[in-house]
This record gives C-alpha cells, sequence and structure tokens, in this order.
C-alpha cells in the first residue's frame, strides 16, 4: 500500500484533543461497560502490585527483630497478592484486547460501509491510497491507542499515584523527599519531547518522499531502463536513504541522552532516600524496613513516568487518526435513498431526461438543460465531440453523482424516489475501461453473486463470444484473474465486461463504447453479439462506431453539454444540422 | 540456505560499530553488577550503625560516600549506553541504509516479468516495512541476546559469590522461563502471523472495492461487498482474539514467575534476616539483583520473537536479492551500426508471448531500413506491444531472434543498445519532474545544458506549442504535485522524449492514440525531419496513422498475412481493406473519438 504510509506522514497536532476524545468515548458507548472494568481491572492490578513494597517493608521490620511468627501473615499477604495479579492480569489482557478489537471491528466496518454510500464525487476527491488509510492504518492506530496507549497512560497514572500514595503513607516526609526531584524530570521530558518531535516529524517527511519516489520508479520501471537512467536514479535514491539514516541515528542520539538522564535522577532519589531515611531513622526512630520500601518504591517510580512520555507519539497519532476517521463518518452522502422508497421490481426501461443541468463543479455544467426520453426497447446512441457531457449522462442516469436542477425519470418516476439500489438492479454498465476483481473468471461476471447460476455465466459468454478463449484458459470458467485483470488483453477483458452486462439480463443497458482499445474487426464481432445483449431492452449508447450509430432507433448528438440535435441517422441526415455538417467536413478531408 | 546470507556483507561492514555496541555492553552490564552492592552498602551503614550520635553521623557519613559513587557509576553507566545504543542501534541502522540502497540498485536491474510477479505495492511494503523489521530484529535482536546472556550470567555470578544458598533456593523458578518461551512464546508468534496474513487480504479486498467502485455501484453490488469486507473484518478479529487468548497467559505467567522468586527472597531472604545470617542491606541487594534479571530474561523472548520476524521478512527480501534478471548484457562490448543501407532491425522467425500465457506471435519476419518507416496493423491482444518490446529487449524472444545492425540483440550491452533505441507507449509513464527534465530523461548532466535540443524535438512533436500555455513552460512540474496532462499531451511530450535521444529506431506503441488526425498529419513530416535515417516501426488501430508508412503488415493470428504500401494493399480484398473502409465511413460522420 505505497500511499498508506504516505498519509500516515500527517502527524501533527495535540496529543490529546477533549473533543475528539469524547467522540471516541461516544462511539464506544455499547463498551462503556466493559471500558469502565478495564479501568477498574487496571486499578486493581497496579494496587496489588504497589501495596507490595510496604508491605515487605513491614515484614521487613518484623524480621529484622526476628519475630518470624508476626512476619508470616505478612508473607501470606504477598503470596496472595501475586496470585491477585496474575489472575487479574490475564481477566485484564483479555478485556482491553477484546475492548479494542471490538471497536476497530466497528469502525473498519463502519468506514468501509460509508465509504461505499458515497457519490463519485467522494472517490474522484479521494485516491484510494487514502481512502485505505481510513480503513486500515487509521483504525490499526486507534486500536493501538486503545489497548496499548490508552491501557498504559491509565496503568502509569495508577502507579504513579498509587507509589505517591504509599510514599506518603507510611511518613509523608521521607515520601515528599523521594517525589522531590520528580519536577525535574517533568521538566528534561519537555525538552526532551520537543526535540523527539522535531526528529519524527523529519522522519515522516523522509518516509512520504522514499514511498514516493519509489512509487514513481517501480511504476515506470521499463521507461528508467529504456532510457538508461538506472544509475542516475540510484544516486538520487541515495540521497534520500543517506537522509533516512542521518535521521534515524539522531534520533539514537536523543534517546542515548534522554534514557540516562533518567537514571541519574532515579539514582540521586534513592540516595536522598536513603540519607534522609537514615536522618530521621536516627533522629526519631523511622523504622528501616520503611526506608528500604522507599527505596524499592523510588526504583518502580520512574520506569512508568518515561512510559507516559513515550506515549506522546501514540496519541499524537490516535488524535490525527480519530480526526480523519470522523470526518468520514460524519459525511453525508450527496446521493442518499428516500424514506420510503418505490418499489422497482418490475421495471420497463422507460427514461426521461427533463432539462437537466449538472456540473461536476460549481460554476462548470457539463449538462445545460438536456430533456430527451428512452422508450422501453429503445436503441439510442449518443455522440459528440470529447467533453460535450456524454460520460456525464450515464453518471447522472446511475446517480454517480447528484444533479443541479431539473430531474431524470425512469418508468414517469423521478430517479430519487427509488432506492438506488433497488433500480440499479435494472440497469447494466459497461464501461470504457473494462474493470476487472482479482478471482475466478466466473465470480467476475456474476460479481459474487450467488443466485446467479454457473449456466447463466457461460451462456453469456457464448453470446459474446468469450468462450473461446476461456475454454482455452486451463481452469475455463475458474481461471484466475490477476488484480486488474493483467493477465488478460484488452479485447478479452471488453469481452469480459460484455458479458458480466448480460449476465444480469438488464431492462436498460448503458453502453460506453472503447475508442482506441477496441480495433475494427474485433469491433465486427463484438457487434454481431451486441446485437444479442441489445435485443428487447432500451439502451444509451456513448458510441464511437459507424455501426452503432447506424442501427441506433435514435441518435442524440451533443454539444457543449447541451442536445443539439436528435432524430435517426437518415433523418439527421436529411436535416443538415450539425451532424451532416460534421460529416461533410471530414468527407472534404477524406476525399 | 542462510536467510540472512544478503544482509552478512553488510553486517561485517559495520563491524565496528558492533564490536564497540558488544563492549560497552559488557561494560555496562558489568558497571550494573555493581549498584546492588552500593546500595547494600549504604543502607547497612545505617542497619550497623551503633548507638550515639558520632556513629549516627558517621554511618551518615558513610551513605553520603556509597550513595555518591553510586551515583558517579549511574553517570559513568550513562556513557556506555550512549555507547551500545549507538554502537547496536545505528549498525542496525547503517545496515538498514545499505540493504535498502542494494535493493533499489537491484530492483533496477530486473526485468518485467518480474515486476508482473511481485505488485508496486508488495515491493513497497517489502522496501520499506520488511527492511524496518530486519533492522529492529537485527539490533534490537542482537542487544537483547547479548545483554540477556551477558546480564544473566553476571548477575547470577554475583549473587552465587554472595550467597550461594539464598540464590538458588530464590532463582529456581526461573527454570521455567525458557519453557515457555518455546512453547507459548511460538503460539504467539504463530498467531501473529496469521493475522497478519488476514490483514493483508483485508486490504486487497478494500483496494480492489474501491478501485472497482464504478462498476459496484452501477450493479448495486454495495451490500455484497460491505457482506465480503465484514466477513473479512470478522476473520481478522476472530484470528487476533486467538492471539489475545496465548498472550493473556503468556505475559502474565512471565511476570508471575518473577514475582514466584520474589516471593521466595521474602520468605528465605526474610528467615536469614531473622537469623542475622543475611543483613538488611542485603536483603535490599537480592531484591535489586532480581530486578536486573527479570528484564533480560524477558527480553531473550522478544528476541526470538523479532529473529523470527526479522527472518520472515529477510525471506521476503530476498526473493528480490535473488531474483536473476533476466535481460542482461551481451557479450560484445559496444554497438557497432553496419554500413548504411543494411536494415537497422530484422525480425527472424521471432516467437513470444504476453507473460507466460500462450503464444502471441507466432514466428514472424520482416526487416527495416534507415529511414523506412513500417506500419503494423492487427487484431487485438495481436502481441504487437509486446513485438516491440523486443528490439529495446524489454523483454526476449521465445524463439527466433531480434538483430540489430545485423547481430541478435541479445549480443549488444543493453545500455549502448537502448541509448539508439527509442520506445513510445500508448499510455506512457511520465515522472513527476519538469516538463524540460521528462523531455531530457535519457540526457545524463544538467537538462539546462541541452534546452535547445529539447524545444527542438518538442517543437516536432507539435508540444512547443502546449508548453507554453502551461503555467511555467518548460519548468512546469508535472504529475501529482504538478500538471496532469491529458492523454494527446502526455503522448507528445514522450515522442519528444524519445525524438530528444536521436535515435537510429524508434519504435511507435500506437503512440498516436488520443492525438488528433490534424495533429498527426503535422507531427509526421516533423518526425521525418528530425529523423531522417531513423528506422521507424508504428503500431497502430488507425488507418490514417498506418498511411503514413512507407510499408504496412497486417498480422493475424500471430503471423503476418498480407504487406505491401498502404496503397497496394487499399488495392487487395483483406483485413487492412476492410479497416480502411470501416473506419472511412466512420470518418465520414464524425465519429472518431
Amino acid at each position: 500500500m505505497p500511499a498508506l504510509e504516505k498519509n500516515a506522514g500527517e502527524v501533527e497536532g495535540p496529543a490529546l484533543d477533549w473533543a475528539l476524545t469524547k467522540r471516541l468515548l461516544l462511539r464506544a458507548r455499547a463498551q462503556w461497560g466493559d471500558l469502565g472494568l478495564a479501568a477498574l481491572l487496571l486499578l486493581l492490578v497496579s494496587a496489588g502490585i504497589q501495596v507490595q513494597p510496604l508491605l515487605v517493608g513491614l515484614l521487613l521490620d518484623y524480621c529484622q527483630r526476628g519475630d518470624m511468627a508476626g512476619a508470616r501473615p505478612l508473607f501470606m499477604v504477598l503470596a496472595a497478592c501475586l496470585a491477585w495479579v496474575f489472575c487479574l492480569q490475564t481477566v485484564e489482557t483479555l478485556q482491553t484486547k477484546r475492548l479494542g478489537l471490538d471497536l476497530s471491528l466497528d469502525l473498519r466496518q463502519s468506514l468501509f460501509h460509508k465509504i461505499h454510500t458515497q457519490s463519485l464525487r467522494y472517490f474522484d476527491k479521494n485516491p484510494v491510497g487514502s481512502l485505505m488509510t481510513r480503513v486500515i492504518y487509521d483504525v490499526e492506530t486507534l486500536d493501538d491507542f486503545f489497548t496499548a496507549g490508552v491501557t498504559a497512560v491509565f496503568q502509569d497514572i495508577f502507579t504513579v499515584g498509587l507509589i505517591a500514595f504509599f510514599l506518603v503513607q507510611m511518613d509523608w516526609r521521607l515520601g515528599l523527599a523521594a517525589l522531590a526531584l520528580v519536577p525535574l524530570l517533568l521538566w528534561s521530558t519537555a525538552i526532551f519531547r520537543r526535540e523527539a518531535r522535531v526528529n519524527f516529524r523529519a522522519l515522516r517527511k523522509n518516509n512520504a518522499a522514499m514511498n514516493a519516489f519509489l512509487t514513481e520508479n517501480l511504476v515506470g520501471m521499463s521507461t528508467v531502463q529504456a532510457h538508461n537512467r538506472q544509475e542516475r536514479n540510484a544516486t538520487k535514491f541515495d540521497a534520500i536513504n543517506r537522509d533516512s539514516l542521518g535521521i534515524l541515528l539522531e534520533q539514537i542520539r536523543i534517546n542515548a541522552f534522554f534514557m540516562p538522564l533518567v537514571e541519574l535522577l532515579a539514582a540521586a532519589s534513592l540516595g536522598v532516600v536513603i540519607w534522609y531515611g537514615g536522618l530521621r531513622h536516627f533522629g526519631t526512630g523511622l523504622s528501616l524496613g520503611v526506608v528500604v520500601a522507599a527505596t524499592l518504591y523510588i526504583q518502580r517510580l520512574y520506569e512508568p513516568l518515561r512510559d507516559l512520555t513515550d506515549k506522546f507519539g501514540t496519541f499524537q497519532s490516535a488524535m490525527a487518526s480519530s480526526e480523519r476517521v470522523f470526518a468520514l463518518l460524519d459525511l453525508d452522502p450527496d446521493v442518499s435513498d428516500p424514506a420510503a422508497p418505490l418499489p422497482a421490481r418490475a421495471i420497463r426501461g422507460d427514461v426521461e431526461f427533463r432539462d437537466v443541468t449538472f456540473a461536476y463543479e460549481p460554476g462548470r455544467p457539463a449538462l445545460r438543460d438536456v430533456s430527451f426520453r428512452v422508450r422501453p426497447g429503445e436503441r439510442v446512441a449518443v455522440v459528440g465531440p470529447t467533453g460535450s457531457g456524454k460520460t456525464s449522462l450515464v453518471n447522472v442516469l446511475l446517480r454517480f453523482y447528484p444533479i443541479q436542477s431539473g430531474s431524470v425519470l425512469l418508468d414517469g418516476k423521478p430517479l430519487e424516489a427509488y432506492a438506488r439500489a433497488e433500480y440499479l438492479r435494472h440497469f447494466a454498465l459497461v464501461p470504457q475501461d473494462p474493470f476487472l476483481f482479482s478471482g475466478p473468471i466466473l465470480e467476475n461476471l456474476r460479481l459474487s453473486d450467488a443466485s446467479v447460476p454457473r449456466e447463466r455465466v457461460v451462456w453469456a459468454c457464448r453470446q459474446v463470444r468469450a468462450d473461446a478463449f476461456i475454454d482455452t484458459m486451463p481452469k475455463g470458467y475458474d481461471t484466475e484473474l490477476a488484480e486488474g485483470g493483467s493477465n488478460l488483453s484488452t479485447g478479452q477483458k471488453q469481452l469480459l465486461s460484455f458479458a458480466r452486462a448480460l449476465v444480469f439480463d438488464p431492462a436498460v443497458l448503458i453502453l460506453d463504447e472503447a475508442t482506441a482499445s477496441v480495433d475494427t474487426a474485433t469491433e465486427a464481432e463484438i457487434q454481431q453479439a451486441l446485437a444479442v445483449l441489445l435485443e428487447g431492452r432500451s439502451s444509451l449508447t456513448i458510441a464511437h462506431r459507424l455501426s452503432t450509430v447506424r442501427e441506433a432507433d435514435r441518435i442524440l448528438v451533443l454539444k457543449d453539454g447541451r442536445l443539439a440535435e436528435q432524430g435517426s441517422h437518415a433523418e439527421l441526415m436529411e436535416a443538415g444540422g450539425l451532424y451532416k455538417g460534421l460529416i461533410e467536413l471530414q468527407f472534404k478531408e477524406r476525399a | 540456505m542462510n536467510a540472512f546470507r544478503h544482509l552478512i556483507p553488510h553486517f561485517k561492514k559495520q563491524r565496528r560499530l558492533f564490536v564497540v555496541g558488544v563492549l560497552a555492553l559488557l561494560l555496562t552490564d558489568l558497571a550494573e553488577q555493581y549498584l546492588p552492592r552500593l546500595l547494600k552498602l549504604a543502607l547497612d551503614e545505617l542497619y550497623k550503625a551503633k548507638a550515639g550520635p558520632g556513629a549516627e553521623r558517621a554511618a551518615l557519613d558513610g551513605v553520603l560516600l556509597w550513595i555518591g559513587l553510586r551515583l558517579g557509576l549511574v553517570a559513568l553507566e550513562g556513557g556506555l549506553r550512549w555507547g551500545w545504543r549507538m554502537g547496536f542501534f545505528g549498525m542496525g541502522r547503517h545496515v538498514e541504509y545499505g540493504m535498502r540502497r542494494q535493493l533499489f540498485g537491484k530492483l533496477l536491474t530486473l526485468d518485467s516479468g518480474f515486476f508482473r510477479r511481485l505488485r508496486v505495492g508488495d515491493l513497497l511494503s517489502r522496501a520499506m516495512s520488511d527492511l524496518v523489521a530486519v533492522r529492529e530484529s537485527l539490533g534490537f535482536g542482537w542487544l537483547a541476546l547479548v545483554d540477556g546472556v551477558t546480564m544473566v550470567t553476571l548477575t547470577i555470578a554475583f549473587m552465587m559469590r554472595a550467597n550461594a544458598l539464598l540464590t538458588a533456593q530464590m532463582l529456581w523458578p526461573m527454570v521455567f522461563v525458557p519453557f515457555l518461551v518455546v512453547t507459548l512464546g511460538r503460539k504467539v508468534r504463530d498467531n501473529e502471523r496469521a493475522a497478519q496474513a488476514l490483514l493483508d487480504s483485508l486490504s486487497q479486498t478494500a483496494t480492489e472495492s474501491f478501485h472497482g467502485v464504478r462498476v459496484i455501484h452501477a450493479y448495486a453490488r454495495q451490500a455484497d461487498e460491505n457482506r465480503r469486507f465484514d466477513a473479512a473484518c470478522e476473520a481478522y478479529r476472530a484470528r487476533n482474539m486467538r492471539l489475545v487468548k496465548v498472550e493473556a497467559v503468556y505475559w502474565p505467567l512471565l511476570s508471575f514467575l518473577s514475582g514466584a522468586c520474589e516471593l521466595l527472597l521474602f520468605y528465605f531472604g526474610g528467615r536469614d534476616l531473622a537469623a542475622r545470617h543475611i543483613t538488611l542491606g542485603d536483603f535490599a541487594m537480592f531484591q535489586a539483583y532480581l530486578l536486573n534479571i527479570t528484564w533480560p530474561v524477558m527480553a531473550l523472548g522478544v528476541s526470538s520473537n523479532s529473529y523470527v520476524k526479522g527472518k520472515v521478512s529477510m525471506q521476503r527480501l530476498n526473493e528480490v536479492y535473488d531474483a536473476a534478471p533476466a535481460i542482461q548484457d551481451g557479450p560484445e562490448k559496444a554497438v557497432r551500426p553496419e554500413s548504411p543501407g543494411r536494415p537497422v532491425v530484422e525480425f527472424r522467425g521471432v516467437v513470444c508471448s504476453y507473460a507466460d500465457g500462450p503464444d502471441v506471435i507466432k514466428g514472424v519476419d520482416f526487416s527495416v531500413r534507415p529511414g523506412e518507416w513500417v506500419g503494423l496493423a492487427s487484431r487485438l491482444g495481436g502481441g504487437k506491444s509486446t513485438l516491440l518490446r523486443l528490439p529495446l529487449r524489454l523483454d526476449d524472444v521465445k524463439a527466433g531472434e531480434v538483430r540489430l545492425w545485423g547481430r541478435d540483440v541479445r549480443a549488444w550491452p543493453l545500455q549502448a543498445l537502448r541509448r539508439r533505441v527509442a520506445l513510445v507507449a500508448q499510455e506512457p509513464f511520465l515522472f513527476s519532474e519538469t516538463v524540460l527534465e521528462n523531455i531530457t530523461f535519457s540526457f545524463d548532466g544538467d537538462p539546462q545544458e541541452r534546452f535547445e535540443d529539447a524545444v527542438a524535438a518538442a517543437r516536432a512533436a507539435d508540444l512547443h506549442e502546449t508548453v507554453g500555455g502551461l503555467p511555467q513552460g518548460y519548468a512546469t512540474l508535472l504529475g501529482e504535485k504538478g500538471i496532469n496532462l491529458s492523454g494527446g499531451q502526455k503522448q507528445r511530450v514522450a515522442l519528444a522524449r524519445a525524438l530528444f535521444a536521436k535515435p537510429d529506431l524508434l519504435l511507435l506503441d500506437d503512440a498516436f492514440s488520443a492525438v488528433d488526425t490534424g495533429t498527426e498529419e503535422r507531427i509526421a513530416p516533423a518526425l521525418r525531419r528530425a529523423l531522417p535515417e531513423a528506422a521507424v516501426i508504428m503500431v497502430s488501430h488507425r488507418v490514417s496513422t498506418l498511411r503514413l508508412c512507407d510499408r504496412v503488415l497486417v498480422l493475424e493470428d500471430g503471423r503476418i498475412t498480407a504487406e505491401g504500401s498502404p496503397d497496394e494493399l487499399m488495392q487487395q480484398e483483406g483485413y487492412f481493406f476492410e479497416m480502411a473502409r470501416r473506419e472511412h465511413l466512420a470518418r465520414r460522420i464524425g465519429l472518431e473519438a
């Protein structure tokens, strides 16, 4: 996934955003009980661990006095703590990880479903790579945020809090002395964090650059090789790669400085505890067991504090990810179904455009006041120069995009009155560039719809003469197609695309004829099959072939998004308008 | 075969860092052994102090001395830590750098067959994530191993020296750790790998679904797509749940074992303390030692984990490192064109196929002389594109031979060969660089030096005017971060790029398909003027394009079935005639795309 890392690079902004955190929590509403349980378990685990030094201190005081009978119950309690921690840790791990998995399952599925409710405008604006970032990377980040980030932070906070509590509880003066250096640690942490962030950002940027460079060179490898650019591009790559090395080495240096600093502060605190503890031991008779317990607490205090700073990056990425995730989840589809859709079981295939105006971008209409009708069983061809709005007709008819004004009627009712999925069952699209999924030919043609029998697929292939090449394949209809059907020729892909349309027996067929990719002779073969395909249904064909136009019942001539003329080939020739003019111009040039 | 064979040379190059790392780590681990001792000494000053102000003062001074020393030792360790961090992690990162460099270098030599097998996304994840996994297994893996072994050995040795009996009494539960790591640890890894595979297939499902959105929406298959994706997500979750169940026992059990050791210390150590066999300081020291071995023991588990991950990644990388470039330099040192008048290129009994499919060209013979334009007309999937890739050796023949200047192309050195042959594809690939950089793509120096030549090439390709209309002219950036050209404009940039190289053989693979007829007719004479001596082979679906040629070959079912000048072919009944007739009719009504 090339674009994955690329988008993951946009990590900036705060580590904790309350609005987003609130939304995340609201999203997990169903799991609040589980969340509370997980937090409780974490607290109980931490308490079971952090109470131990206190008990050890007491135990030591008994032992020092030689009072083993007094020590025994304490020992039993410590043993119970160990068992307690083990059991609860197991339950807690199960609980938090399951929570994370549930949450990411829900998010991932919702995101995917949401994406597929969007119109094509959304897909135009968001490349597949960035959609994949949402569905895969962002969700993984949030899972990580919950299971590793939030849990660890809770545990760290509980740990630090409990240690501080027990320290002060044992002896508040010694406790405060032990904690005296914590502010210094927090301060140095802040400095470290700034350094680390700069480095992190540089690394992300470098990663994005490396990704972009590699993607381009791998996709265009034969161009690189054909122009003998290997050495030069290797040098270019080396510069990026070297940058990456420099940034990574800097990262080690930053860490190698910070980590020992923490150790040093811990050692200093330990010294303070022993010395001041000794002073109080001699002065007020503070027990040495308490002093030892305090040293144990100090040894446990710095690890969670350091860990908390490590979590900063996780939180920052999580906030960026959840922002993107919610932005998508909040997005209302610009094409939606009515609350009470009309039934669309039987469709005759009567299509009418009434004063349709449509623009991809505001202010630049692709269709202007277009009106026409395709009656049931009628074959209509659309012609016109590039950019005249031919494809836009299709996009509007399939509700790939919403229209600005006018209406499109199907069997006399506006398209918006039907559930989109319902009425589209009666449509079939043959796009200019056939799209094939990886998987068996059979599933490709029936689009994994198990209710379509195999025989129907075979029959459809025979109709369009795709059976000839399928039969030569080792596994016939069960032959696995590669991603994008790359193990087929363009023509073969085209034939499969025809067969797919035929499989679904649509009332309305929409055909966007291939231009350069189909040569004239193969086209003739396909035309024959198309006659079968077109039989008995309405069709709208964006035509590039003479035969298509000739056999059409009616021709729509588009120019600059307007319907300039319509009629049969003969009528239009006789009318002597744009259609005829175009032909005569060409005729003079060629004659 | 050793999975790490391609890593070893890089590793060897960094052995100095490795040695520094190991030395610094050994010293750190050694220094680490004295910290618990100094803690003990400080505590024992208090524990052993006699009553009385003088003794108490002396004890507190003693504490100051020991903790001062301890602080000094921690500071020293800080320096040593720097050493091993730079040593181990630095080594890992240098190796990563070297291996990535080698990887890209290797990719540059591989042929189209390889790139059909391993897709771009797949290769990218190898170049990025797999290399990071290898780096981590190297840096962290070695660290954990060296540290784990020395730390555990040294600590146990120091503990034994201090009190062998107590050591044995408290440490025996650790015996179970290796057993745990082997059994449960492996289960963790297996499940992790299975989960990763499921995530990959889930991504695959989503990618395709998004790419195929037009078809999916047109056939209203969203619900079905959702179901497929949901099922993939459920499977991924289920596998992760199995992983979690193992993990929920594995990690707590490891801490349980070290907790058990601690409990034994409380019991036996407490008894010894009560009996005055050991001091309070000893007790604290042993607890500190125990902390010292807990991490390395776990690290050994992590280390074997990262080793396995690194190995899996390495095996994926080896597929690239070990790939043999199917197309390599021939034995000749330089290309030596023969005397003028002889054919530039000859196809002799050429048989080839697309990828590993059936033969698409089943024996083709023809030759092209300098200055001659030969057109190829054929049905779909006729293998013409594959045929045009042969003279450049982007692919090789299955049988027969392609000769350039009288010698099999496979005899010439690749670089020299490709400097003389240029191919313009129907869907050309342009780089996200400036227009100028794209045109001068075959030139190794600073593009500005050849600005005039680039403009001349652009003029011949009818591109100059178009470039004039771009915001920064020839300095306009193309591609993702720049300007997206139309199909026809891209084709003309690619044509200019080919003309700039002044090839002896120019191959045009439907290179005018997105250019309108008028432009095409302007380009043709300019092309002839720019490259008067070049042999040209052009494949086209359009008769209008083929008519620009001196000679047209009709390819049917992988063989040449007709040959002649366009006019001659027009006189004969046959494929070309049929094609021309249809196209002519279509043209008459203005249906050309």
